[in-house]
Order: C-alpha cells, then structure tokens, then sequence
C-alpha cells in the first residue's frame, strides 16, 4: 500500500505529481490534467478539481477562484457511445 | 453468519419484505429487495470491489452517490457497474473489476457484448 | 420536438418545489432524477426538522419528502426517475439517458436542482476501501439499513459530521471519535449534544494523518494542529477504525449549470462556486433557473422555498396562472427564505447571498421577467 497521497482517485495521480506538474508550469486545471491525466478519469474531476485547484493556489499564491470552475463539457457524466449516438427525440 | 444488516431501529421500520440473493464470486449473500448491490456487500464485510489499472490498489465505495468511479464492479459480466446505486435483482453475479473495462471485455468485443470483428 | 413548459433537473426539495410550483400554474413540467427514488436528501434525513410551521417544523426529513412527492404526482409532474441528463443546448434542449436508451425534450425554462457533493479529503491511506464521505455511509445506514462498518471515525464535525454520527450510533454503530481541525464544534448544538452524552469522544485541533491497513482501513493516525492548523509534531496516536467517514464540507454540483453557460462566482461560505442568480433565482442565461444547494450550501427548507421562488418566476415568465396570486406566493417565498437566513448561522449566508445577487444584477442587462425567447418565437411574460 504506497503511502503518497492519491489526489486523483479514478486515474491514481499523487499530490507529488500534481505539485510537480505545477513547478513545471501548469498554471491551470487544464494544464495539470494534460500533463498528469489527473480529471481525465470516469468522474471527470468532479473528485479532484477542488483540490487541485487549492494546490494551484497554494503554489502560485493566486486566489483559488482563478483556477475555478475549471472547463465543463458535454457529456456531464459517463455514456456508452452506442446510446449517445442513438439519442431520439422523446415521443411527444 | 454474522452480518451487519440492522433490523433493530429506534426511528426506522424494517421495510424489506422480498429476499434475495447475490453471488459475490461465486459466493452466495443474502440480501433485500430494493437495497443496493454495495449495502449487501456491505452488510456480509465485504468492502474490496476493485482494483485500479496504475498502482494495482483496492477500492471500495467512496461517495456512494454514483459520483467517483471506486465503487465500480463487474455485474452479470457488466463491468463498470457502479454498486453504490445498482439495486441488486436475485441471482445476480457479482465479481471484483481488475482494471478497466476493456482489459476485462478485450479488444474486439463492445460493453453491449457483442463481438466488433464480425 | 416535445417541448415543456420547464424540464426540473434534480428531484430534492428544490426541484420538487419548483416543478410543484410550475404545475399549479398550470405548466407542463418534467422532473428528473439520476436516482431511483425522489427526494434528493430528505429521505436520509431521519431527525424532526425545526424551524416554523411552514417549515415542517417536527416533521421528519424523509415524510417531507413524501409529502412534496404526492403534490407533484397531484398536480401531473412528469416524473423520470434513474435518468441523468449529460448536456443541455443553447436552445434549452436536453439530452438525458437510463443507461438503456438516450432522449431529447426541450424545455422553454429549465431549472437546475442538482444539488451539492461532498468534498474529499486526501491523506496517506484515503484510498483504502472503509474510507468514505458521511453521505455514503448516511445513505447505506438510513435507506438500506446496513451498517457501513463497525467502530467508525468521523471527521469533521460540522452539521454533517455530527447528525451523521448520531444517526450511525442510533443504527447500532460505534463511533471511535469526531475529529474537528478546528477548536470548536461547527454543527448544530443539538446533535452535538446527544453524541457527547452518548459517551462519543469529540477531539478539536486534531486531523487525520493517515489511514492504515492492508486492503481495508484498520486504523488511523490522528495528529493535534496548532493555530495554523498545522500538525504539531509528537503528538500523533494510533486508533482503531474499520471506516473513516468524511464530513469536510459541501460543494454544489455545477456541471450542468456550467454546460449550459451560466455564469459562476466564488463563494467561501455558499460552498465555492456556484451559478450567479437573482433574487428570483434567474441565472444570467436566459430561460434558466437554480434552485437549493446548487444555489449555495444551506439546508432543505431554503432548498424547498427557493425552489418554489424559481418555479413562481418562470410561471410568471411564461405568462401561466393568475399573475398577481403568484406574484404573491413569491413574495411570501422570498420572506420565508429571509427569516430561514437569520440569526448566528443564518446571517452569514444572507450576506453571501446577497453578494451574489449582487453580481448578477450588475452582470444581467436584461431585466429580470422579460421575455423568454422560444425557439426563434419571442412570448412576453
């Protein structure tokens, strides 16, 4: 059992790779995630953001607003492609 | 066996009147109908549902609002089947995900199943 | 394309109220719900609410939930339960699935009641199974009556933290300890009294440090912190645990607001952000509304009076029922929420409140009740 800090549950990203991902640059929840991977799991960040966003702020001594919301897009949530595709209008 | 169903309650009635029972790798669990697969799983002490693709480490349920991924199983050969609000349905097969879902249904078959190289 | 009057995403006392509201007036409304049951947290709640009359003071959260559920069905809600929507479209389409099939519906408003999560916490050892949010472990004890795990330690000890320990002890659980990081109990005096005279130990200053075990939680190590809340070294202690509950604070749940294109602001004390609304509980995208925690962390009765506040507004935008009675059920909404958001705790979330309607007055040049744009056929409300 690795005693790092999983920061990034669905993709096992630690706290040490995100604040290194940081020093390297990464100035947004974008960058971190491009980077790491961190928010690019099933949740789609919805466990992680904050606390990446505080660890942004942290590092970089910007407000933690900044780094919020972060970007948000369609599909809200995980969906099989083959429903997606199929996706009807309901019967009136 | 000892279990941690609780039928005794100061507020709240027993509710659960239709029995069932659920396969955790091969290994049969009484349950309710209208409970969760998690809350059996739960109830029998067992919280390991899965291990994760990068570090190989156990998960079990975590926000138990369908939110996070942790609590992901592999259900009547489904995987990906979030436990925490799955209700369970009798004689349902239940087994620990390793991985994602693809490592588990491989490269040529889709989540519904079928086989993509035909 | 089947197009509602308002299409109400989240089924707790917010969207309830709201699509309840709608209905009356006389609107065709479709609420949906990812869960298999409505009511969103009221029917967790297993403790008498307090407040007024209109309040249901004395009632228990889980009866309120029936009874909002009986006026919806009354009053012809069209209600989809297991539905999550995944996307809404500039022209208020949305797009929602079962997980058996995907459909489309319009909605010529849209109320967003989605709700709040809870936040996670992260330390050596949060990962292991047996590390949950008190939600978790509040909904697997009180709907499904399952012990989550037997000797439990609850961090935080805010409202959450502290109705939920007691609810935990109620279901036969024993509760090792509430920690809290800061020096004073933050939940409601009430519960936190019943926990102590239960013998339940409450540590201040004092934070998790790590958990351990080999594939489950077996135990903790907790840590006192200083003013900084800053660990202080050689004061870390061992204790037993088979489940760690999370009670570290709520965060409304913004995807679809944010989706749809409404704009957010940062809120310390509503729970960080949250869409920008009025008084009437208009967002700054045309057509669409919040309602309860997504609106700003606070409690069912807000939740349920601000989701009838928003489900008066967009009758009266759509030009339903008898403006003058709804202008009136609004008004008396919006002074309900006013008397909910007073006193120690209440004061604190009136001004954040107002800071935020605030905002979106200055950012919305439109004003508030005007027209709603239906596909290209503008209707004066």
């Amino acid at each position: 059992m690795s005693k790092s800090v999983i920061i990034c549950r669905c993709e096992d990203v630690t706290e040490e790779e995100v604040i290194r991902a940081i020093e390297q640059g990464a100035r947004s929840l974008e960058d971190v995630k491009k980077i790491t991977r961190a928010g690019m799991g099933y949740c789609q960040g919805k466990t992680c953001r904050r606390q990446i966003a505080r660890l942004l702020a942290e590092k970089t001594g910007c407000p933690i607003e900044q780094f919020l919301p972060g970007s948000f897009r369609m599909p809200a949530g995980p969906i099989r492609l083959e429903l997606l595709a199929g996706t009807e209008e309901m019967e009136e | 066996m000892e279990n941690l169903y609780v039928k005794e309650h100061p507020i709240l009635a027993w509710d659960f009147d239709e029995q069932l029972t659920i396969y955790f790798e091969d290994r049969p669990l009484v349950g309710w109908k209208g409970q969760t697969i998690g809350a059996i799983l739960l109830a029998h002490g067992i919280r390991y549902y899965r291990e994760t693709q990068r570090l190989h480490e156990p998960r079990g349920i975590f926000c138990g609002i369908g939110q996070c991924s942790d609590c992901y199983m592999i259900v009547d050969g489904q995987p990906n089947v979030k436990v925490c609000t799955k209700l369970a349905h009798d004689n349902m097969h239940v087994q620990r995900q390793i991985g994602t879902a693809q490592a588990i249904l491989g490269p040529d078959k889709s989540a519904s199943g079928e086989d993509e190289t035909e | 394309m089947k197009t509602y009057d308002a299409v109400v995403i989240g089924a707790g006392p917010a969207g309830l109220g709201a699509a309840v509201e709608i209905a009356k007036a006389g609107g065709t409304t479709l609420l949906i719900d990812e869960n298999e049951r409505p009511g969103g947290q009221l029917f967790k709640q297993i403790h008498k609410f307090f407040g007024s009359k209109e309040h249901y003071a004395g009632t228990r959260g889980y009866e309120i939930g029936q009874m909002l559920l009986r006026e919806a069905e009354e009053a012809r809600v069209d209600i989809r339960l297991n539905t999550r929507v995944w996307g809404i479209f500039p022209d208020r389409t949305v797009v929602a699935t079962d997980d058996n099939r995907s459909f489309s519906c319009r909605g010529r408003t849209i109320i967003l009641a989605t709700g709040a999560s809870e936040n996670a916490l992260s330390f050596p050892g949060s990962t292991l199974p047996g590390v949950m949010t008190a939600g978790a472990a509040q909904t697997v004890a009180n709907l499904y009556h399952v012990l989550p795990g037997k000797r439990i330690l609850m961090v935080g000890s805010g409202n959450v933290g502290v109705i939920v320990a007691y609810q935990l002890l109620q279901a036969g659980a024993r509760i090792e300890a509430v920690i809290d990081v800061t020096d004073q109990v933050t939940g409601y005096e009430v519960h936190a009294r019943k926990i102590k005279r239960a013998g339940v130990p409450v540590l201040l200053r004092t934070t998790i440090k790590e958990a351990w075990g080999d594939k489950e939680v077996e135990g903790a190590i907790l840590h006192r912190v200083d003013d900084h809340f800053k660990p202080i070294p050689g004061t870390e202690w061992r204790i037993q645990a088979d489940t760690i509950c999370l009670a570290v604070g709520l965060t409304p749940r913004l995807e679809l607001a944010a989706i749809s294109g409404c704009a957010s602001a940062y809120n310390p004390v509503l729970g960080g952000m949250l869409p920008l609304h009025t008084t009437t509980m208009q967002t700054l995208q045309e057509g669409i509304f919040v309602a309860g925690d997504l609106a700003g962390i606070e409690e069912a009765s807000t939740a349920l009076d601000e989701g009838r506040v928003a489900g008066l507004q967009a009758a009266l935008d759509l030009g339903l029922g008898e403006t003058d009675t709804l202008e009136d059920l609004l008004r008396q909404g919006q002074e309900r929420l006013t008397s909910l958001r007073q006193g120690p705790f209440g004061e604190h979330r009136q001004r954040a409140k107002e800071c935020i309607w605030q905002l979106a007055s200055e950012r919305n040049h439109r004003p508030a009740s005007t027209i709603i744009n239906d596909g290209g056929k503008e209707r004066k409300a």
